[in-house]
């Protein structure tokens, strides 16, 4: 196993104090005693959802890429391969016939579907990652949100015409975890673009952004969500609800909804409410019955360039009623995040 | 109608060292030492500064100027006997117009006077116990034989904002005279601001009647300065398809009877560009319209030419088709329009991400003191955040010792500025003003003997633009809100309406392609040797690895490259 601090390589033996013999290097992870990754996984992992340090990032979009290079067979498949494996020792130590019983069950699990939610537990990442913490320290690019008892971000008082002006665009998400991605990777700053969660968030700011962008008549606002239930309908409560843009600014649906996720197999969750929203159409929420998909789950890198081509791509937007039979007015598009997610497990970037 | 003219030319003779043409008689450039000048320093300045250049006399009451559409109280001011009459009155903060004078009062000091927005400039050092200036960096250098050593804090300055705010220019010791200052030798150096940006009204907002009413002061003021700026015969005018310099072009045409000729730039169809707008305009207002087409390898063919030219570097991608965009107006007229200014001064681009900077602040960290100078760095979208990694670890920490961001505090902390946007544009107005947009113009038309003149950076106009609130000029999320207003009805609604777009040069492209190995060559063989940049990062770049959300490659090549040419241009070194 590889030390991530000084390169070297080692066996099990040389590091039976858990720690590198060369440098002295504390390891997170000793797979030979159960961990499911090693050290330099785990930096690979963080490396890949920061884009080589170059992209914020949650410990989510961590948590989502450990799932990502886990995922495969589901426990079926794993039984049926575990099954042919007893069957081969059993042809070599006792007759040929369960050469035939070998061949079928790893058949069967080949043929087996691939596990579609997460293989990993999330109470054994937030362990993992409290562990990775304790050794090697923050890593470069996390998002740690700023605690909100310590007062306003700014100590200082802002200047009074503030609040006079407006914002063409908006990107409005269904969790604050969203906004926190695109304000520590600058997307409001480099999109003249308003971020709020829908939520409320961030408290210091939300009223005041707000109602600087209800002032705006020109203003287009994009609804970014998870793929579950309460975020498929974020695009129709923005542009329904008079405590939102009601009448006064076009909505434009963004995703991430079912059909975005089905490329994002073995980062699903099993899915724990009732679907009792009436903006899906039947696919969706015969899919939204069974799983969710969480935004987390594609790459920060991604999520950001994938909504530049949103808020700048003006013509591949139709109205939600060619696509929901009760949608509302507002827009659909259904190119942004759909045609590269396909292309991809939400890793890859072929664009932006 | 019949449509513009288009003109595709090709690389020409060098206008590194001189001038194709020159200007009318009374623009020369000047120069001058606070002691009587040498007579090879004399030759050498001549030589550097071209025909007719104005050397400052050793005897008190000499006076030099160079100095374009000057003006006091309504009338113009044509002579240097004049002018030196206006200095005898004190009245130099009222005069209005282009000009960098210098000259010796009677007890023989020597004084050097920029206009207050920075249409003309001039660099200054002070070198063996005198003080030297010249209106051209490079003829200082050659003329005195200054030391050649490179200005790390510029290097950085340059590489955040494209160009170099302030009095720091690419060269230890060499200073730019600030717009609005006076310097004075007299055995030691002394300054003084004559004129400093107006303080903006303590109320935002307006009422309808006010603003009704400020609405036509601006268009009776932009009447009077663009008429103003207008010479007897045919004029020339750049035409972006842009609210300003479409609004120059009406008023101008309204006001002109001879021929208004316009220009535009395209780099051909498969590139975004802005010709369906200019074209509006120019049928719109019947200007004779003429279509530049530049190619890439005449681009890069006077790219050397170009920076020579520039006493400071500008890594604007747009310099060199600015350059040739005059080249090609030179067979048409003397004088040039543009519309430079109606950003900075009305509430352009660059304040809504400051604003949205400014509510948001540092979502995961500490309230910092500098944060606000740091976003506004930041905004220019060039590569403040790239230093540490892109400079080695020495010239990053003489360069940004202290932080740049710390020497911006004053100009944020400023009590004449109360609203947030009005602080923003005094400091556009002031850095991209005078040290960015008025020399790039000034320095780019002399080759081909041009006169250029900025009506919206008109010191009346700055002025007037104070004195307007905040919210007259960002409306909403509307940009230069008034100024619009103001030219309504002389403009189609598509111009005035229309989202800020902005002359994009495709240098993404470029240097993927045609001048990939050109800037693989210059950068990797002529900036690596400087011990400034740390090589891995030059060839990182160059290779398109750089990550992150945004890399804009081409705009950071086109930086170094522009920057490679300027200290090769200056044989600067550590």
């Amino acid at each position: 196993m590889k030390c991530i601090k000084c390169q070297a390589d080692c066996t099990y033996p040389q590091r039976s104090d858990g720690r590198c013999p060369k440098c002295r290097q504390q390891f997170a992870f000793e797979p030979r005693t159960g961990a499911i990754i090693s050290d330099a996984g785990f930096e690979s992992a963080i490396s890949a959802v920061s884009s080589q340090g170059s992209v914020r990032f949650l410990p989510e979009h961590v948590y989502y890429e450990l799932a990502r290079r886990k995922k495969g067979g589901g426990g079926g498949r794993a039984f049926m391969y575990t099954l042919g494996g007893a069957g081969a020792i059993a042809a070599i130590v006792a007759t040929p016939l369960f050469l035939i019983g070998t061949a079928a069950c790893i058949g069967i699990g080949a043929m087996m579907p691939p596990k579609k939610t997460v293989n990993v537990e999330r109470s054994t990442f937030d362990q993992m990652w409290s562990r990775w913490l304790d050794v090697h320290g923050a890593p470069k690019g996390l998002i740690v949100r700023r605690d909100a008892t310590r007062g306003p971000y700014r100590s200082e008082t802002q200047h009074a015409d503030i609040q006079h002006y407006s914002f063409d665009r908006a990107v409005i998400c269904d969790r604050p975890e969203t906004v926190d991605v695109l304000l520590a990777n600058n997307f409001h700053f480099e999109n003249n673009c308003a971020v709020l969660a829908v939520t409320g968030y961030p408290e210091h700011a939300f009223s005041t952004v707000r109602d600087m962008l209800k002032n705006n008549p020109r203003l287009t606002v994009f609804a970014l969500h998870d793929a579950t239930p309460e975020g498929c309908g974020l695009a129709h409560k923005l542009a329904s609800d008079e405590r939102w843009f009601r009448g006064s600014a076009r909505v434009v649906e963004v995703g991430i909804r079912p059909a975005h996720a089905r490329s994002l197999k073995g980062v699903w969750r099993a899915a724990t409410t009732p679907v009792d929203t009436a903006v899906v159409t039947d696919d969706e929420r015969r899919w939204l019955t069974n799983y969710t998909c969480e935004l987390a789950a594609i790459r920060p890198e991604q999520v950001i360039k994938r909504l530049f081509t949103a808020i700048t791509k003006e013509d591949t937007l139709q109205p939600a009623s060619d696509y929901i039979a009760d949608g509302g007015d507002y827009y659909v598009d259904s190119f942004s995040f759909s045609r590269n997610s396909e292309a991809s497990d939400g890793g890859d970037d072929s664009f932006g | 109608m019949a449509g513009p003219v288009v003109l595709t030319p090709r690389a020409g003779p060098s206008f590194a060292r001189r001038n194709l043409r020159e200007r009318p008689a009374g623009h020369a450039r000047i120069a001058g030492a606070s002691r009587e000048l040498h007579a090879d320093a004399r030759a050498r300045l001549r030589a550097s500064l071209g025909a007719g250049t104005q050397l400052l006399d050793a005897e008190p009451g000499a006076l030099v100027a160079d100095f374009d559409g000057c003006s006091l109280d309504g009338r113009a001011l044509t002579t240097l006997t004049e002018l030196g009459a206006v200095i005898r009155d004190g009245r130099i903060a009222e005069v209005e117009g282009a000009f960098v004078i210098a000259w010796r009062d009677h007890a023989g000091a020597l004084h050097l006077a920029r206009d207050a927005i920075g249409h003309r400039t001039a660099y200054y050092a002070e070198h063996a116990g005198q003080l030297v200036f010249a209106s051209h960096l490079c003829a200082l250098l050659d003329a005195f034989e200054l030391p050649r050593r490179i200005d790390l804090r510029s290097v950085a300055a340059f590489l955040s904002c494209a160009y170099i705010p302030g009095r720091g220019t690419m060269v230890q010791g060499v200073h730019e005279l600030l717009p609005g200052e006076q310097i004075s030798h007299h055995g030691s150096l002394s300054r003084r601001t004559w004129w400093a940006m107006p303080a903006e009204p303590a109320n935002a907002a307006a009422t309808p009647d006010e603003a009704s009413k400020m609405r036509v002061s601006l268009r009776n003021a932009l009447e009077r300065v663009i008429g103003a700026a207008l010479p007897d015969g045919p004029v020339c005018a750049s035409l972006s398809g842009g609210i300003d310099s479409s609004l120059v072009v009406a008023i101008a045409r309204r006001l002109h009877a001879p021929p208004v000729r316009t220009f535009s730039i395209t780099f051909g169809d498969e590139y975004k560009n802005e010709l369906a707008y200019s074209s509006v305009v120019a049928a719109h207002t019947g200007s004779e319209h003429h279509v530049v087409h530049l190619r890439a390898d005449t681009v890069i063919a006077h790219l050397d030419d170009t920076i020579a030219r520039m006493d400071k570097p500008n890594g604007d991608p747009l310099t060199v088709p600015n350059a040739l965009l005059f080249q090609a107006m030179s067979e048409h007229g003397v004088v040039a329009l543009n519309g430079e200014g109606g950003d900075p001064s009305f509430g352009g681009p660059k304040n809504l991400p400051m604003l949205l900077a400014e509510l948001y602040g540092n979502p995961d960290g500490e309230p910092d003191a500098f944060e606000r100078e740091r976003n506004f760095l930041r905004a220019h979208l060039k590569c403040f955040d790239d230093l540490p990694a892109m400079l080695t670890a020495d010239s990053y920490a003489q360069a940004n010792t202290p932080p740049l961001e710390q020497e911006l505090a004053p100009w944020f902390n400023d009590p004449r500025w109360p609203t947030f946007v009005g602080m923003l544009m005094a400091i556009n107005v002031q850095f991209k003003g005078g040290h960015h947009i008025l020399p790039k113009v000034d320095a780019l038309a002399e080759p081909f003997g041009v006169l250029p003149r900025s009506p919206l950076f008109a010191k009346s106009i700055v002025e007037l633009a104070f004195s307007i609130p905040s919210t007259l000029k960002l409306s909403g999320s509307t940009e230069k809100y008034l100024l619009k207003e103001s030219v309504r009805d002389l403009l189609p609604g598509t111009i005035v309406d229309r989202a800020k777009s902005g002359m994009l040069v495709p240098v993404e492209g470029w240097f993927q392609t045609t001048l990939a190995k050109e800037a693989r060559t210059r950068i990797l063989d002529g900036l690596s040797g400087t011990r400034i940049f740390r090589r891995e990062m030059l060839e990182q770049l160059l290779a398109g690895k750089q990550l992150g959300l945004r890399p804009r490659r081409g705009v950071k090549i086109w930086l170094l490259i522009t920057l490679e040419a300027h200290l090769r241009a200056l044989r600067l070194t550590l």
